[in-house]
């Protein structure tokens, strides 16, 4: 097995100067030709291993144990013998192909550079060839143009090329597909198998990896929980934690995603026991005392044969009772629409460049409804939203609340007062950024209800009860109101945003991409609840590139493409 | 490949084209600043000409007489489309203590300020971008802690302090150089170096955390993963894009170099604008004062021009069109 082994690692540990220890002992091997994945959370340390394996962690880390590719041991290596893996033996590729790029270079250099980084001169053709090898029409054309003037999915494949350039042994990816559409994920995987190379493959799309990789291995706070063929890992879901994220996956897993509770835990400090005990539904006392030892693939006391301690823990369970999508009413036909939009146009102009973001869209919001609306990047979604919650004037077409004119093309006026006394309200899709970073959560929260249309002052007392209670709502009761959004994980701020909305009794939910800035885990509990914030006279509207997410959660899912709206049941 | 090509082309010409209208509205704008500012020195104008003249009690005809000559009587845009006109054909008027135009004598000692001036530029681009380089590639090593400790000092030492100083201790105690230099070109290392000082520590600090942006930069790590070197990583890939902000930097800071030799050269005692205009200033010699800044308001607005239409050269993605 040694011998077919292309990366080793054998105990790695990973401590950051800030103390984080954010790899505890991890041993796998990606085999000669072998797609394997390393999947997780945010935090879980699969980009640290995946950095490890070049040596590109910074310099104050401490390592401990041993990474192997071709007989070289990467952390005894001399910066030489490392520069003669990088590049030639172990190709690299990132996540956002734009960043992946120097902006002020043609994508020919960033191919050539290849070559170019380790002295050699380019050999006759080679940018164009491999640029061609995985199929971008024109290459001669393309790569004299720059980074910013190709699309996303083409631009990751042109650094696949460049990475690949050397034929090198092994690549390295890094979250490549999760800054494309999806539908790009897939061409960009079958690009990235068709170097021929090894590769370890960074991700926290089990679904998307599941039909690429050959084995996946899962990783929680540091470590490697579950290991082995893809299809068997996503058919027999073995470890508690692999199973909790599958059921958090829309398009795995049948109905409304389940969410998983807790947290990970602060990888600061030392974890006695399985990290995973604290949330997994099976935890038994030797858990919260051993770290269960790797066997057969799998990391979990469950498995072992143990001669004491075996009795399970029994826990309070908190958990609230969660409403299906299957034993919500339907939307009745003839209930009242709440927000329409009539034949609307919108059109962006940047210098001569003109952008139709939405093209003669018509959309009607009922009570009780949940209406989805997916589509790729650019493709005019968020416009379409800013559009029905009034924040943009048509250039064609009229905007309809509550069976009220809102807004219509040529007029610059807005003539419902409804958007400004919170009919509608927004979840967006990165929580931090819209939460004020300097204010007490209970003060962002009650922030819609000091809204000069409504009489009631409130003392600040009421207004850190009415907080706490909406916190509670949101299953955040243990989360102090005073912290600040810096305190919180990214999924506690999105829950704190809902609880804002809330807070303003709105008639509609406009949600942007509200789950995909977040852990799957953590979005499944985001789903849940905005289902319960639907009752017979409420209405969401949720927009998505998540199409199997939609799927499962909507009444009736839309799909616009290039600004048209294309009804679709 | 052409129709893309011709498209770049067509956009460049155009952003140079905006910014050539944009610098001439500036200094449009610029000039009826100047202009307005006028009547802000005390007395009548024309009395004032008259008594430079050697005219000690002029009569009221005499005024009178000159007040028409200088088209004081009539309304006040014609006034400043008159002045401009003047302005344009390179009358500037004359100065008060001598009665020499204005332009000659700027123009007599603009030479020897240029010198000065462009010489301090290139030292203080050159200090600036050699520290910062420095820093970057040795963060957080001594050298870095040294270099920004020094910097911090200059950063905060106005250049006069520095001219004297040097003076005092470089000049009078080492014997190096000469008290009066007189636009000797040997002697202008001394009065450049105390002019780059306080500007390079700044621009140091500037260029120094952009240096570093870009080597945290998602490219940088890429390049390193794929076998750069760390000299390739810093000239190849983090210096090109922290220049392009620095750019802009620099230009604003030509004006600031204009305007602050004066009293360095005042130290010096080096011939140039700066000494002049500083002896102009003492003496209340209005039309030498507007005419120096004319002259340097239009460099600065030059200069800041310049920098523009170069970093849009150089930004592939302001060429698309974009802003600056």
């Amino acid at each position: 097995m040694n011998e077919i082994a292309t990366i080793q690692y054998q105990g790695l540990n990973v401590t950051y100067a800030t103390g984080v220890h954010a790899v505890r002992g991890v041993s796998f091997d990606v085999r000669r030709g072998e797609c394997l994945s390393l999947v997780g959370e945010s935090g879980c340390g699969k980009t640290t291993m995946s950095h490890a394996a070049l040596g590109l962690l910074p310099a104050n880390t401490r390592l401990s144990g041993s990474i192997n590719i071709n007989n070289i041991d990467i952390l005894a290596a001399s910066s030489n013998e490392l520069r003669q893996l990088r590049g030639l033996v172990a190709g690299f590729v990132v996540q956002d192909p734009y960043a992946a790029c120097n902006p002020l270079a043609r994508v020919e250099d960033h191919v050539a550079e290849a070559w170019h980084a380790h002295g050699m001169t380019v050999p006759d053709q080679a940018v164009v060839q491999g640029i061609t090898e995985l199929g971008i029409q024109e290459p001669g054309t393309m790569i004299r143009r720059y980074p910013h003037q190709w699309s996303g999915g083409m631009l990751q494949r042109a650094t696949i090329a460049a990475a690949s350039a050397h034929n090198p042994n092994l690549i390295i990816a890094d979250e490549p597909t999760s800054a494309l559409d999806a539908d790009r994920a897939d061409t960009t995987l079958e690009a990235l198998k068709q170097t021929g190379a090894a590769l370890l493959l960074v991700s926290h799309d089990l679904a998307v990896v599941s039909r690429h990789a050959d084995r996946i291995a899962i990783c929680y706070a540091g470590k490697v929980v579950e290991i082995g063929d893809s299809q068997e890992i996503i058919k027999e879901r073995r470890h508690p934690y692999t199973s909790g994220l599958l059921k958090a996956i829309p398009s795995l897993h049948e109905g409304l995603p389940e969410p998983m509770p807790g947290y990970p835990p602060d990888l600061r400090y030392q974890i006695a026991g399985c990290a995973f005990a604290p949330r997994c539904p099976h935890a038994m006392n030797i858990c919260l005392e051993t770290p269960p030892k790797m066997a057969n693939g799998v990391a979990c006391h469950l498995y072992v044969e143990h001669d004491h301690a075996k009795e399970k823990i029994t826990r309070q369970t908190s958990t609230k009772e969660l409403p299906r999508v299957s034993d919500r009413p339907p939307p009745e036909v003839k209930a009242k629409v709440l927000a329409e939009a009539r034949e609307v146009s919108k059109t962006y102009r940047q210098g001569t460049r003109l952008t139709h973001a939405v093209r003669s869209a018509s959309l009607q919001i009922k009570q009780g409804e949940i209406v989805g609306i997916s589509g790729p990047s650019g493709c005019g979604k968020s416009t379409l939203l800013r559009l029905l919650a009034t924040m943009e004037i048509p250039d064609a077409g009229e905007v309809y609340l509550d069976g009220e004119l809102a807004t219509r093309a040529g007029s610059k006026k807005i003539h419902s007062n409804l958007a400004r006394k919170a009919y509608l309200m927004p979840v967006f899709q990165d929580p931090i950024s819209s939460l004020d970073a300097r204010w007490p959560i209970w003060r962002t929260i009650v922030e819609p209800l000091t809204a000069p249309h409504r009489k009631n002052q409130l003392s600040k007392e009421q207004s850190r009860q009415i907080a706490y209670d909406l916190l509670k709502g949101v299953g955040l009761e243990n989360v102090d109101i005073e912290a600040r959004p810096a305190e919180l994980s990214v999924g506690q701020c999105q829950r704190v945003a809902i609880a804002r909305v809330l807070a303003a009794k709105p008639k509609i939910i406009i949600a942007d991409e509200p789950t995909s800035a977040l852990d799957v885990s953590v979005s499944a509990s985001i789903l849940h609840l905005l289902v319960e914030f639907i009752e017979q006279e409420r209405a969401i509207v949720i927009v998505s590139h998540d199409r199997p997410m939609l799927n499962v959660l909507c009444d009736r899912v839309l799909e616009m493409y290039d600004g048209l709206l294309v009804s679709n049941s | 490949m052409n129709s893309n090509q011709h498209y770049e082309r067509v956009e460049i010409v155009k952003i140079i084209f905006q910014r050539l209208l944009q610098m001439f509205l500036t200094l449009l704008g610029a000039s009826l600043i100047i202009w307005a500012l006028l009547p802000l020195a005390p007395g009548d104008p024309a009395m004032r000409i008259l008594q430079s003249l050697g005219v000690t009690e002029p009569t009221q005809h005499e005024v009178e007489t000159k007040r028409e000559e200088l088209g004081l009587n009539q309304p006040y845009h014609m006034q400043y489309i008159q002045w401009l006109g003047r302005l344009v054909q390179g009358d500037f008027s004359e100065s008060y203590q001598n009665g020499k135009p204005v332009l000659e004598e700027l123009g007599r000692r603009l030479p020897d300020t240029f010198r000065l001036a462009s010489l301090s530029l290139v030292l203080t681009i050159f200090f600036s971008i050699s520290l910062a380089l420095i820093c970057t590639a040795f963060h957080n090593q001594w050298p870095d802690h040294l270099i920004l400790f020094l910097t911090q000092i200059g950063a905060s030492t106005p250049s006069f302090l520095i001219g004297v100083l040097t003076l005092q201790f470089v000049v009078v105690k080492l014997g190096v150089g000469k008290v009066l230099s007189q636009g000797d070109v040997k002697m202008i290392l001394l009065p450049a170096l105390c002019l780059s000082v306080n500007r390079s520590s700044n621009w140091s600090q500037l260029l120094r955390a952009g240096l570093l942006e870009a080597v945290n930069a998602k490219y940088s790590l890429v390049a390193t993963a794929r076998g750069a070197r760390k000299l390739r990583l810093l000239f190849k890939y983090a210096l090109p894009n922290a220049m392009l902000p620095f750019l802009t930097v620099i230009g604003l800071g030509i004006g600031g170099i204009i305007g602050g030799s004066a009293i360095i050269e005042a130290i010096f005692t080096w011939p140039g604008i700066g000494s002049f205009v500083f002896k102009a200033i003492t003496a209340r010699d209005y039309p030498v004062v507007q005419g120096f800044v004319i002259i340097a308001g239009a460099s600065y607005v030059l200069a800041s021009t310049l920098v523009d239409i170069t970093s849009t050269l150089l930004d592939p993605r302001i060429r698309e069109g974009g802003q600056l």
